[in-house]
């Protein structure tokens, strides 16, 4: 099957250079995971028709998870099938005035090119990364292919969204784990962004957050005061487990623009698909890409063909891929799930089709389509020799034909 | 004067073995470099690079540096795993950072006045203050960090490069270390301390988690992280910490 694309190489005598340049300017402070070296050699050359068949179908998704959540919202009872944390399900009643208005909503979406088509495998709802990834890595790399150029830009689009909801000049927060230089990475990305359009950036772990009259303060030692805007990327499920977990009720239904509200956690769960039936919401675009999913309390223990997906996993750690995981990584999932199997979701397996390069090397490839309020926001590409993108995969740009070289495309 | 990417390529030249595992983090945000000398000390514990022993240094602050400085006199190749970030002000970071760029910073013109072979052993520098402080205090930032099993290379790695022993440089332990020496000792390599004499070879004891369902799942789940949002296990905490190489 012909999905527009190919692999390009990076000019070998430029891969070294490359490799400092997105180190820095696209803020890759994990270029190297144990033994692999998670920059990639390659790059996706993508044709408009793709690029423009994969922005629309994100969009539409985009639009019927924001449904699903509002719906699922009025809903609560739904929810508690969704695998998620006590304390989190205790907070939800405090959705029922959210208004999505007044918040920026960030989501990816990630495709795979299968035997029979498009499909996704989930999409990242919370706290999706690759931001730096999808923005500045096709603008560091296009200088190497000609007729190519990067497609859009998630961090101008999160900007943009918050000079519509937040006041010139304001203080923005951005909330994470601040043990961990992989998120701050992130943090640092958008915040520069945000800087150098006038914003004062505000680097916070949850604890320095504090609510007051439903609104965000800042607690840090020197630099206390009012905060405009929330940046999160600090997992919901993750805030239930802090010493003082109840200060982070005042999240969810605060009157600070968010990104993401907690709203997004009720389609973060893998365990969406088990209740979508029931919330009156039109959704095609999902069922027509989502691989069939059921409880694993329905599955055939021994079926090859399906996986094991954790509720909340992410960066596709934790799945029970036959072939990709161990035996024994197998085994140890399997054995969590007959534990808890309200924390699980079964999967169809899709079949991965591999792009291949000129050296006959196949690799395996998931595009991340980012949406912002709705409307896409670019591509955020990783790759791997195995049918599996895990913590592991090589980060890979994605560039676009110009219009004007469209009859080049591959 | 370099910048921050001419810094690191001195940390991390392209062509030296081991170099792709030096961490940019601290190279990021690199301040003016100022005209001062880094002290570096001389090794009474090591007299010239073994090929076969590869060297943790794990020592507070940026002692890290001065020695994996001194290491690369006698042909070794520093390879900075720093993976703390600096916070919002130097007061209200946990884990002080400043004199670890500092002397990553001068440190490079030193680096480049050094003839280090590609091939030559690492050795690696940790921070042993990176779990040091008290957790969570109000108003403070968090910047205290772990090193994990992929930070370095493997123990197959290492073997297939020669290297049959690893060193640790430290005047503490620490479990997160541990967790990755079990690893190595357990695939066949000698693990020895040096708190500044000579040498000893020590048997790691198992370290806390190893191997569970909670470790195992923290690393898979959660702690093998990066930039596409990798997170679901449990947030690294300064009391979870054991003691004990030997």
């Amino acid at each position: 099957m012909d999905f527009g694309m190919k692999l390009g190489a990076i000019p070998e005598k430029n891969y070294s250079d490359y490799r400092y340049d997105v180190i820095f300017k696209a803020y890759k402070w994990d270029p190297q995971v144990g033994d692999s070296n998670t920059v990639a050699k390659y790059v996706v050359l993508m044709n408009r028709d793709t690029a423009e068949l994969l922005g629309r179908l994100a969009e539409q998704l985009s639009e019927e998870t924001m449904q699903m959540e509002e719906a699922l919202a009025q809903k609560l009872y739904l929810a508690k099938k969704l695998g998620l944390p006590n304390e989190i399900k205790k907070a939800l009643t405090r959705l029922s005035n959210y208004d999505r208005s007044r918040n920026v909503r960030l989501m990816r979406f990630d495709f795979h090119p299968t035997k029979i088509g498009w499909m996704i495998s989930e999409v990242n709802s919370d706290v999706p990364g690759g931001l730096a990834e999808a923005s500045v890595l096709p603008a560091v790399a296009t200088r190497y292919f000609d007729g190519y150029s990067p497609h859009k830009n998630v961090a101008d689009s999160i900007l943009v969204a918050f000079q519509h909801k937040m006041k010139p000049g304001g203080v923005a927060a951005f909330v994470h784990a601040t043990s961990y230089a992989d998120d701050r990475q992130v943090m640092q990305f958008l915040g520069d962004t945000f800087g150098q359009n006038g914003y004062q950036t505000l680097y916070a772990a949850p604890d320095h957050i504090k609510w007051i009259d439903k609104k965000a303060v800042n607690t840090i030692k020197g630099l206390e005061g009012n905060v405009d805007s929330i940046i999160r990327f600090f997992p919901l499920e993750w805030l239930a487990n802090l010493p003082q977990k109840k200060t982070w009720l005042g999240h969810y239904d605060c009157d600070t623009v968010s990104c993401n509200h907690p709203i997004s956690i009720l389609t973060q769960s893998k365990r969406l698909p088990l209740i979508w039936d029931e919330l009156d919401v039109d959704i095609p675009t999902w069922k027509a890409l989502l691989p069939p999913t059921v409880d694993p309390k329905h599955m055939h223990r021994q079926a090859d063909d399906w996986i094991l997906k954790p509720a909340l996993g992410r960066v596709g750690e934790g799945i029970s891929i036959k072939g990709a995981a161990s035996e024994n990584e197998c085994k140890l999932i399997e054995k969590a799930v007959r534990k808890r199997p309200q924390n699980w979701v079964a999967q169809q397996m899709f079949h991965s089709q591999p792009l291949t390069t000129e050296n006959g090397e196949d690799y395996h490839l998931c595009i991340g389509v980012f949406t912002v309020d709705g409307k896409s926001a670019g591509f955020y590409g990783r790759m791997n020799p195995y049918p599996h993108i895990d913590a592991r995969a090589k980060d890979i740009p994605v560039l676009v034909l110009d219009e004007e070289d469209s009859n080049h495309a591959g | 004067m370099q910048g921050n990417i001419e810094a690191y390529r001195i940390w991390a030249p392209d062509d030296a073995l081991w170099a792709q595992w030096a961490k940019p983090v601290l190279f990021a945000d690199m301040p003016q470099k100022v005209n001062e000398k880094l002290h570096i000390p001389s090794l009474d514990w090591i007299a010239a690079a073994d090929y076969s022993t590869a060297i943790i240094v794990d020592l507070p602050e940026h002692e890290g540096v001065l020695e994996g400085l001194a290491l690369a006199r006698i042909g070794y190749r520093p390879v900075p795993l720093y993976n703390g970030v600096c916070g919002p002000s130097l007061s209200s970071m946990i884990v002080p950072v400043k004199n670890i760029v500092h002397a990553l910073c001068i440190g490079s013109d030193e680096l480049t006045k050094m003839a280090i072979r590609p091939d030559a052993p690492p050795a690696f520098l940790l921070d042993s203050n990176r779990m040091s402080g008290f957790g969570k205090q109000a108003g403070k930032y968090d910047n205290r960090w772990c090193v994990f099993p992929q930070d370095m290379p493997s123990a197959a790695y290492l073997m297939n490069k020669g290297i049959r022993n690893v060193l640790v440089r430290t005047n503490s332990s620490h479990d997160d270390l541990r967790h990755i020496l079990y690893r190595y000792e357990k695939q066949g390599i000698t693990v020895l301390l040096c708190n500044g004499g000579t040498p000893k070879r020590v048997e790691v004891t198992k370290p806390s988690k190893f191997k569970s369902v909670i470790y195992r799942f923290s690393v898979i789940m959660g702690l093998t992280r990066n930039a596409a949002g990798g997170f679901g296990g449990q947030i690294p905490d300064a009391t979870d910490r054991g003691y004990g190489i030997g």
